[in-house]
């Protein structure tokens, strides 16, 4: 982020801190109008406190400025570009992280309405095809194993409810 | 004091060959459901209780306690091999154990924690024959100020978990103390629970365990092609396990200052085997003379971990057996199985069946033994897991463990929550944030948060009142000295080195 002949690098080092920070807000704003603090909250307004003012004195520490060097040099220019996108959205969805969390995703939303047995048997050929598996026996015999595991051992003969 | 004609007579009672078979299909079946994410000992005996129904008062205890062995134990596997605490009472066992996988001795870990472990229980198991009733009786003095100042001192241990500085290693625990605290509280005030009712008994501890420590590893595994390159590997499995049995025998104080630790704690109703671990752990690590080591794989910290929490088993045993009161769910199990056999647990029981509790008793120390042979082989194997393509164990560890955290309440909102943390976890350890503070917050917070809201309720004419409990004193000076020691002994280093 470009402020006149300054800039702010590493910004991405402060999503953790403001999402601390959301959530914090959104805390104290469920708990505002709790009767009887005193007892209550006893614990909760001391802790949002403290870690109200680490995370503010933590993202002070975490933000860096520095001057945007005089830029001539097609090089250099590619440099600069370079450093504006250390953080890069592109590479975090071509990612396999990004891959396995969409996939594993949809399978637990999917859970409630087809039940863990089913959208195993095509969560594990999916996601294991997901993350360049390219043994077919693998990706077919995995998911059967896991399936007859689950519906024997969890099912049957430990009696586990499964969802 | 013992009774020796009893306790011989128990002893009789234990030569009969349906009691090894019991032993150890018992402790198998504990190791195996431990080492399973999200799965417990106290699962384990419920599954098992009503085959029990059928069986004699004396097969019965010795089947259900051997579960309770083998499933303590069983957590640190996954602990030590995936960074994924089978149980909440394994999470400092991940601090030293998986970066000893990490570096090659995925089996030296395992040797040491399954020695580590039988060691444990094997004393507690010997306090719980000569001392139950004392120790019980002890162990309710515990009262609200203890109760909270034992949560603060454990949660000290985050001063030395410091991340990339300290005050992110702060703000990590700080965050999960606050996690803790949503849910319905004892005085029936609902606090942030953001209109959800899976939120009203707070947030549930395996799925918040298995999301920020094991999910979190999984995604940053995921990017390599196997936990571990069988060049790094620093020989055979078979020799890692047994150089890991040798390991665990070569810290005697260790062992026994966290069997100590891990009983008294232990037979304290609703502490149990995972702020044993914790204190153990903290306290191995203050009074070590290079606490730095702790974290980076050092033998010690799977010792002190590993040997409090199965030392617990005796304390828990004890306050159960002596007086009738579960300290944990596995006991209250447990407790349900001497109910179902027609018996009423508390004092009279000692008096009644003197000689099956001495039996009893006296099976927990075999089964230690028992638990050495068949953690030696199942460690043997284990340690093959971390070969495996990170694109199979992956994906697999994610559906059992999503099994795993349903099976806690019935839930899929669990399952979902665990993957949430999962990702929050992974952010966090990508910005040196460490989750396993957040975690300890988790499991500790809401312990000093209903404690603290008792001292408000009973204490609030005059607060100086608690500094008359010496056992108080003892816990504020110790997390006073826990806290402050690493600052010291960090700024003594950097004046050393200046």
């Amino acid at each position: 982020m470009k402020l006149g002949s300054y800039r702010i690098i590493k910004l991405h080092r402060l999503i953790f801190p403001i999402g601390l920070l959301i959530f914090m807000f959104a805390y104290y704003w469920q708990i505002k109008d709790i009767p009887n603090p005193a007892e209550n909250l006893a614990m909760v307004y001391p802790v949002l406190g403290l870690l109200l003012v680490l995370t503010v004195i933590n993202s002070i520490r975490e933000i860096q400025i520095e001057k945007i060097a005089d830029v001539t040099s097609v090089q250099d220019q590619e440099k600069e570009k370079e450093k504006d996108n250390k953080f890069s959205f592109k590479k975090i969805i071509q990612s396999k992280i990004f891959v396995l969390v969409v996939i594993t995703s949809i399978f637990l939303i999917l859970i409630p309405f087809f039940g863990l047995v089913v959208m195993t048997a095509f969560y594990l050929p999916v996601v294991l095809w997901g993350l360049g598996n390219r043994n077919w026996l693998l990706i077919i015999f995995l998911p059967i194993g896991a399936v007859i595991l689950i519906k024997l051992l969890f099912g049957y003969w430990m009696n586990i409810p499964i969802p | 004091m013992i009774d020796g004609s009893e306790f011989l007579h128990g002893l009789a009672l234990l030569l009969n060959w349906h009691i090894p078979i019991f032993m150890f299909m018992g402790v198998l079946f504990g190791v195996v459901l431990g080492a399973i994410p999200g799965f417990n000992a106290a699962l384990g005996i419920a599954i098992m209780l009503p085959f029990t129904y059928v069986m004699s008062p004396l097969y019965s205890l010795v089947f259900l306690i051997s579960i309770y062995t083998g499933g303590v134990w069983g957590g640190a596997i996954t602990a030590i091999l995936l960074n994924t605490p089978g149980a909440p009472a394994a999470v400092c066992t991940t601090l030293d154990g998986y970066p000893m996988t990490l570096q090659g001795k995925p089996g030296v870990a395992l040797g040491i924690s399954v020695t580590s472990s039988a060691l444990g229980g094997f004393i507690g198991s010997l306090v719980l024959l000569f001392i139950m009733a004392p120790l019980a009786s002890v162990a309710l003095k515990f009262g609200d100020p203890e109760m909270f100042f034992l949560a603060i001192f454990g949660l000290t241990i985050i001063a030395s978990l410091k991340g990339e500085n300290i005050i992110k290693g702060f703000i990590a625990g700080l965050f999960g103390v606050l996690l803790g605290s949503i849910g319905m509280t004892h005085t029936g005030v609902m606090r942030a629970t953001f209109g959800s009712i899976n939120l009203l008994d707070g947030i549930p501890i395996v799925p918040a365990l298995i999301g920020f420590l094991a999910f979190s590893e999984l995604f940053s595994l995921i990017e390599q092609k196997q936990i571990l390159d069988r060049k790094k590997l620093a020989q055979g499995n078979f020799k890692q396990v047994i150089a890991g049995i040798r390991e665990a025998i070569r810290h005697p104080i260790t062992i026994i200052r966290s069997s100590i630790i891990g009983v008294v704690i232990g037979a304290v109703p609703a502490a149990g085997a995972t702020i044993g671990s914790i204190v153990s752990y903290n306290i191995a690590k203050q009074t070590s003379k290079d606490p730095d080591v702790y974290g980076t794989g050092h033998p010690d910290g799977i010792v002190a971990a590993e040997t409090a929490n199965n030392a617990s088993q005796g304390g828990a045993l004890a306050t159960m057996l002596a007086l009738g009161i579960p300290g944990g769910s596995s006991t209250a199990m447990l407790l349900g199985a001497l109910m179902l056999q027609g018996w009423i647990p508390g004092p009279r029981l000692f008096i009644e069946h003197t000689d099956i509790i001495y039996a009893t008793i006296s099976s927990v120390l075999l089964q230690q033994i028992v638990l050495i042979i068949v953690g030696a082989v199942f460690c043997y194997f284990a340690a093959r897991v971390v070969f495996l393509p990170t694109n199979v164990l992956v994906p697999v560890t994610i559906v059992l463990a999503t099994i795993g955290a349903f099976s806690t309440r019935n839930l899929i909102f669990d399952a979902q929550l665990m993957f949430i943390f999962g990702i929050l976890g992974y952010i966090m350890k990508k910005y040196k944030f460490p989750p396993v503070a957040t975690v300890l917050g988790i499991i500790l917070g809401p312990i000093a948060d209903s404690a603290l809201i008792r001292i408000v309720q009973g204490y609030s004419d005059n607060y100086w009142a608690i500094l008359a409990r010496p056992l108080t004193v003892l816990l504020i000076v110790a997390s006073i000295v826990s806290f402050a020691l690493p600052y010291i002994l960090n700024k003594r280093r950097e004046r050393a080195a200046a």
